[in-house]
């Protein structure tokens, strides 16, 4: 049962060139009453159910606290219709005619009757008012001896708790101190679970992620999106955030080629290179004033850096850039000899004045070829792992005896706008593993450690992977399993009592190992080639008593539900679950406590989830050995 | 209808903004709310000392004649020159809560009712004193008296409050046709001066005939005529009805022109 109902709503308000408010000037200046139509809103329509939580977000001027006046009928649409069931209260105001010289309790009959309630019904909830607003000492004081926040405060009880069925608020939840806002979003909380709607204006995007089941985003009075609040806040901060790229690039699409002022830096081994007063496009005059410098190791300049451009992923000279985009930084110089003397170097620093990346070409074993007269040299990096924010570029060149030439300290600021809502300067690759889907095999606390080491090894190479089978061959229950990869026959070890397999499947050479556990097989299991199937080998880096430490209540068994596909040469340690209809690439090995859901598709060493089926690797008999780096980083990409 | 049930339904809000007009009027000076009662004994010594002894106008107990016009009198004018600018001063309030709008106009005529109320203490004392024999039937009729004033301040005050927020020169302009309002009303005279042939132009004036039932009342000490009550009351009715049309019809924008 939808409470709110709005319906093709439209809005327009008159903006006047040059209103005559009085007679006079509207009677002599009659033509300046020119004014112009704004639509405010353009169509906007839903309907919220009892109960919903709807948030309202888009950038200042969209319309959006327009809409949410129009809810509470303090204006009226032009066109349109609006109907809302019940009582409404809206907190669009705190504090509506408080009188500072009464006392907070008279305030709160004022305040409270502003909203409609009677005297009855504010005798009833005074109680409540007062203890909400944790003001029982100074309620009788006169509200102009209280502090803001007390004020804030009061206003709030008496807002929140005016009983109604919708809810209409507007940007006022940041009042008081964080323990007071905690409150009132718990008392929200209570009042959205007792099935009051509300409808939340806001720019903050967080509160509306986690307060809100659904969201409209109102851009230029038009509603651009009305779905799941994540959803809409997504979209909302990319577009923002697109926005914002947009306007530095068009506000920097110039890089000031402005001479940059020249920093020395200090040098604790060698004696400072007197670097005043750089021209750079007179290289020639700078070296005449360097040496009638009276500085010991004075560096000839025979090398300056003329400019530096920095260049987006479209190769465009800009000083702003997408989180996450290439960036190049050419460092142009001239240079009056060939030389590969040189040691050239960036640095990112953030405003705050934190180093957050250096490196110079001689740090990493780079000998740069210069040749005389103009060239220039550039770094760059496919992805820009900056978090939105403003950062400095220093440059640098140096002889290789490590005397500066030229230091040029905040040459520029750029700007970075990521559409990540981390927080901090750097981006870090990461992702997250989500214990649940082990869950039935592994207590989730063991196995939060076991996917750090997955995470770790998922640049398993060759050697790394023979370690790995080496050291399992230490375990003593792997050790004879390992022997048998290459057998022809279906091979049991341990009791044959404790395989569970239906008729239908279809497995060739493969080896069953139930020393420590029981193995079923659904139906149409296929398996390729030499498949292993391995009981009880919880994680191959622990042997004996600290698997029995760490797992103790881990059960050992593989269980492989109908229509698994097997692929040749794959080896399964249990205990591990694989669902309907799931593939095993070949070659790859499945590791203890893996929980394969119903259609993915595992691949690799060890193996992971693959996006689709055309992801499985191909023709690779052996794959398991034979399995590579590339591949590998290629199923990392879909992960 | 609907209205009048919203009206109702915010009635503490009235009371609030009533007495927080009456608190808020003396607050911080020395006399406080004794002022009500101040103000009014000061205009009449202003009075007897002008007209007994500078001005003689020839009427027995001028003072009193006059007093018991001027009172009811200033409660109209400070309901409509006040009233007119009661919605733009609480612009914070229409801007952004909701209400019944008319719970502003209506407020504020209603605590310029209840300061003329507790000035009719002041007159009482004063009639008894001067030894004016008051009719008891006439006395029972004071109440209908001041209630069609106070229907007819509150249409008047409607009409303007709103119009006001879209044509502010009407505040001003209010002074100068209430002045006028005024020496065209008998107040300072009795209606039996005016010429013959002008008189029935003070009939439209819906403020004659309630000026003239109140001095029946405390001046002569008779019952007011059936015909004076009736002819305010209609006039009063009348300026209500349109007060509450024009006002319906304005207050929709109201948000947006503040």
């Amino acid at each position: 049962m939808s409470v709110i109902e709005v319906k093709d709503v439209h809005k327009k308000f008159k903006v006047y060139y040059d209103k005559g408010q009085t007679l006079k000037e509207r009677l002599l200046f009659k033509n300046r009453a020119y004014h112009e139509d704004r639509w405010v809103l353009n169509g906007i329509s839903f309907s919220v159910d009892a109960g919903e939580t709807l948030g309202l977000i888009g950038e200042n001027g969209c319309g959006k606290s327009t809409m949410l006046k129009m809810m509470t009928k303090i204006m009226y649409p032009d066109k349109g219709e609006i109907s809302i069931k019940g009582r409404v209260s809206s907190l669009i105001e705190l504090g509506a005619g408080f009188h500072p010289d009464m006392s907070g309790r008279e305030n709160i009959y004022t305040n409270a009757s502003i909203f409609g309630l009677t005297k009855k019904e504010i005798d009833r909830r005074l109680d409540d008012i007062i203890s909400f607003s944790e003001l029982e000492e100074f309620i009788d004081n006169p509200v102009r001896t209280y502090s803001s926040g007390m004020y804030m405060r009061l206003a709030f009880s008496v807002a929140i708790n005016v009983d109604a069925d919708v809810l209409l608020i507007d940007e006022i939840l940041a009042v008081g101190d964080a323990n007071f806002q905690a409150k009132c979003y718990n008392h929200l909380r209570k009042l959205k679970s007792k099935g009051v709607t509300i409808v939340l204006v806001t720019h903050d995007t967080n509160t509306i992620e986690t307060f809100c089941n659904k969201a409209i985003w109102i851009n230029e009075g038009k509603m651009m999106m009305y779905d799941k609040s994540s959803k809409v806040v997504d979209a909302y901060i990319n577009y923002m955030n697109e926005k914002r790229y947009q306007q530095l690039a068009s506000q920097r699409i110039n890089v000031p080629v402005s001479e940059p002022e020249s920093c020395q830096e200090e040098n604790q081994s060698i004696e400072v290179t007197q670097n005043r007063a750089v021209n750079s496009n007179q290289p020639e005059e700078k070296q005449h004033n360097e040496k009638s410098s009276d500085k010991v190791n004075v560096i000839p300049k025979e090398m300056a850096i003329t400019k530096v451009v920095l260049k987006n992923s479209e190769g465009m000279e800009t000083l702003a850039f997408r989180g996450g985009e290439s960036i190049s930084i050419e460092i142009h110089y001239h240079s009056l000899k060939n030389s590969d003397e040189y040691n050239f170097g960036i640095a990112i620093w953030s405003p705050e004045g934190n180093r957050i990346f250096g490196t110079t070409t001689h740090d990493e074993d780079l000998t740069i070829e210069v040749s005389q007269g103009d060239g220039f040299i550039c770094f760059s990096t496919d992805k820009l792992q900056l978090l939105s924010g403003q950062y400095l570029l220093h440059v640098a060149v140096a002889s290789l005896k490590s005397d500066f030439i030229q230091y040029l300290r905040d040459y520029c600021t750029f700007e970075v706008v990521s559409s990540s809502k981390s927080v901090g300067l750097f981006d870090m690759q990461h992702k997250w593993v989500i214990s649940d889907d082990l869950k039935g095999i592994q207590k989730k606390s063991n196995f939060a450690t076991i996917q750090c080491n997955e995470v770790q090894e998922t640049d398993l190479s060759q050697s790394d992977f023979n370690q790995m089978l080496l050291k399992a061959m230490e375990d003593p229950i792997i050790k004879k399993n390992i022997a048998m990869i290459n057998t022809n026959h279906i091979r049991v070890f341990g009791s044959p009592d404790r395989i569970k397999m239906s008729k239908t499947a279809n497995m060739v050479n493969t080896l069953f190992n139930t020393v420590s556990g029981d193995i079923a097989i659904g139906e149409y299991v296929f398996a390729g080639h030499n498949v292993s199937l391995i009981t009880g080998t919880h994680d191959i880096h622990c042997t004996g008593e600290d698997r029995q430490k760490a797992f103790p209540t881990a059960g050992n068994d593989i269980i492989i539900h109908d229509g698994v596909w097997l692929g040749s040469n794959c080896m399964v340690l249990g205990p591990c679950r694989i669902e309907k209809d799931a593939v095993v690439a070949a070659g790859s090995v499945v590791l203890p406590h893996t929980h394969i859901k119903p259609g993915e598709v595992y691949a690799g060493v060890p193996a992971k989830k693959v996006k689709d089926i055309s992801q499985r690797k191909e023709g690779t008999a052996n794959g398991r050995f034979n399995y590579s780096r590339s591949d590998n980083e290629k199923n990392r990409g879909e992960l | 209808m609907k209205i009048l049930k919203e009206i109702f339904d915010y009635r503490q809000m009235i009371y609030s903004l009533v007495r927080k007009d009456l608190r808020g009027r003396y607050k911080g000076s020395v006399l406080g709310f004794l002022w009500t009662f101040v103000n009014p004994l000061l205009q009449l010594v202003v009075y007897t000392v002008v007209f007994s002894t500078i001005l003689r106008a020839g009427i027995d107990k001028y003072y009193l004649f006059l007093f018991v016009a001027l009172v009811p009198w200033i409660f109209f004018q400070s309901s409509i020159t006040g009233g007119s600018s009661s919605i733009l001063s609480q612009k914070d309030l229409v801007k952004k809560i909701y209400f019944p709008r008319e719970v502003i106009p209506i407020s504020y005529v209603t605590s310029c009712f209840v300061n003329m109320l507790l000035t009719f203490i002041i007159i009482f004392i004063v009639v008894i004193i001067s030894g004016v024999q008051l009719n008891f039937l006439g006395v029972l009729c004071l109440p209908i008296v001041m209630l069609v004033e106070y229907i007819l301040a509150l249409g008047f005050a409607m009409i303007v409050s709103a119009v006001t927020v879209y044509f502010r020169d009407l505040e001003h302009i209010l002074g100068i046709l209430t002045m006028a309002w005024l020496y065209l009303t008998p107040i300072m005279y009795s209606i039996d001066m005016v010429p013959e042939n002008f008189r029935h132009l003070f009939i439209i004036n819906p403020m004659t005939p309630i000026i003239t039932a109140y001095r029946d009342v405390l001046y002569y000490g008779q019952v007011p005529h059936i015909n004076t009550l009736l002819n305010g009351f209609i006039l009063g009715v009348v300026s209500l009805i349109v007060g509450f049309l024009v006002f319906g019809r304005l207050k929709r924008h109201f948000a947006e022109e503040l």
